[in-house]
């Protein structure tokens, strides 16, 4: 059993490196984005950020095309074979085929408003311990958000894991700030801690309802903090109840 | 005699060279119209030498290839409190935000080895089989502090950044699962074609009852990994 773990985990390793083994091997495609300089020139430098020295400048009217970006730079061929990034406020600043400048759109506002996904962390108050949190959603709408979270907390006692499916509505929906509902429902696995002896672990069901509010920060960052109320569907003759806080960041994509 | 020959010869590169210029010349010179094969081959020389390739089409951001994600495995040796030093191995995943800023989600396991304890007593056993099993995964947000450039002798510089990484995650060690702070520190070189090696120490914290009362462990790593952005 444990020699199939160890297996399988050596099988997943090799199976990234070779995944990287491969994109590096990956050359450039035929199909080019090939963009000329509009301003008097443009600088080029070593790596993608302030910190790395500029190396080279190609003038005005010469032509560059665009290999790869990376945060807010794009790296670029210039006629001579100089490769090197460039920063993509330097980059709006350059003329496309048809002659405009190149549309360089960073995530906004507007982007939140449409159905998007989301993924993130948080940190949490679980029954009095840290909680941590992963979670993905999908906004369906501009009001409606179906989430996936999985949580992890270790209390002196136990280790409780849950992985809850819930269903969020904006109450202020297309608002940078807005209040939110929610109800779900899930599993949870309580693990007690070996010091503790005659307890079994446990696998029960969730149901949960909530609120929050999130707001829409810069970019693709969003922020939100929400409370919710897990009641667990035991065996025993009393549901257990469990509250949580969590606050984290998410991504928009 | 001899000039006759190098004639013949020279015409004949010369015939060469002006065909691999333009396929239009090969196709006029099929037809052998001499005047034609002349005209469009200073053409198609120009064409190639000074008029840049660029088509009539709008480009837009999300045509440009996105490479913002770091993957990567890393090994190395962390000293777990009390039962030595042991190898760890492990893989990550990053997700750099700006030029600054990057989220990573880690994941790696060692085995403990024996406390002093149990190396003087031959026959204790403070953990048994799967209980000296150190596993964790931990969220941290990076900061590139010191963005630049290394060199290695007079011609070759890599891109290198150190960098400081705080997170929170679990681990599990002697059966249970322990809530982890870690902190670190390390300096990451980029090869060639997005290649990374990263150099890293990292400290992970965690309070432990294994020794009969609870107290703070720290567990120091130090790793080397290899990496790629994708």
């Amino acid at each position: 059993m444990r020699g199939d773990v160890r297996r399988r985990r050596v099988g997943i390793l090799g199976l990234l490196c070779a995944l990287l083994l491969a994109s590096l091997g990956q050359t450039a495609g035929a199909d080019e984005l090939v963009v000329t300089v509009a301003d008097p020139f443009i600088e080029l430098r070593t790596g993608p950020g302030r910190g790395y020295p500029v190396f080279h400048v190609v003038e005005q009217g010469q032509p560059v095309t665009l290999i790869q970006r990376r945060t807010q730079w794009v790296e670029v061929r210039a006629p001579r074979g100089h490769q090197g990034w460039v920063s993509r406020a330097q980059l709006g600043r350059t003329l496309d085929g048809t002659g405009e400048y190149l549309a360089l759109q960073e995530r906004s506002l507007s982007d939140y408003f449409r159905p998007h996904g989301e993924f993130g962390v948080g940190v949490g108050e679980l029954a009095g311990t840290t909680s941590l949190t992963v979670q993905g959603g999908w906004a369906f709408t501009d009001r409606m958000r179906l989430e996936l979270a999985w949580t992890q907390a270790n209390s002196d006692f136990a280790s409780r894991r849950l992985l809850d499916v819930s269903l969020s509505a904006l109450l202020a929906p297309r608002r940078r700030v807005s209040p939110y509902v929610l109800v779900g429902t899930g599993r949870v696995k309580v693990t007690p801690r070996t010091v503790l002896v005659n307890a079994d672990v446990r696998n029960e069901r969730s149901v949960q309802a909530g609120a929050g509010v999130r707001a829409y920060l810069t970019r693709s960052f969003i922020w939100r903090a929400e409370y919710r109320h897990y009641v667990f569907l035991t065996d025993k003759d009393d549901n257990e109840e469990l509250e949580q806080w969590r606050t984290g960041f998410s991504v928009l994509f | 005699m001899a000039n006759r020959i190098q004639r013949t010869f020279l015409s004949a590169a010369l015939l060469c060279v002006v065909a691999s210029l333009s396929p239009a010349v090969a196709f006029a010179d099929a037809r052998g119209d001499t005047s034609a094969r002349e005209g469009s081959a200073r053409e198609g020389a120009a064409a190639t030498i000074l008029t840049p390739q660029v088509e009539r089409r709008r480009i837009s951001e999300s045509q440009i290839k996105g490479s913002n994600i770091e993957v990567g495995a890393f090994a190395g040796v962390i000293s777990i409190e009390d039962f030595g030093s042991s190898a760890i191995y492990g893989a990550r995943v990053a997700y750099h935000v700006s030029e600054d800023v990057f989220f990573e989600a880690a994941v790696a396991q060692a085995r403990a080895g024996d406390t002093s304890f149990e190396t003087l007593n031959p026959g204790v056993e403070l953990l048994r089989g799967s209980e000296r099993d150190f596993r964790y995964y931990d969220m941290s947000v990076g900061y590139n502090l010191l963005p630049g450039e290394a060199f290695v002798g007079g011609n070759r510089a890599y891109n290198t950044s150190f960098y400081l990484l705080g997170g929170a995650g679990s681990t599990r060690f002697a059966g249970d699962d322990n809530f982890t702070v870690s902190i670190g520190a390390g300096y990451r070189v980029i090869l060639a074609k997005g290649l990374t090696v990263r150099l890293e120490t990292r400290n992970h914290v965690f309070d432990l009852d294994v020794t009969g009362r609870n107290k703070t462990t720290q567990n120091l790593a130090w790793t080397l990994g290899l990496g790629g952005y994708f």
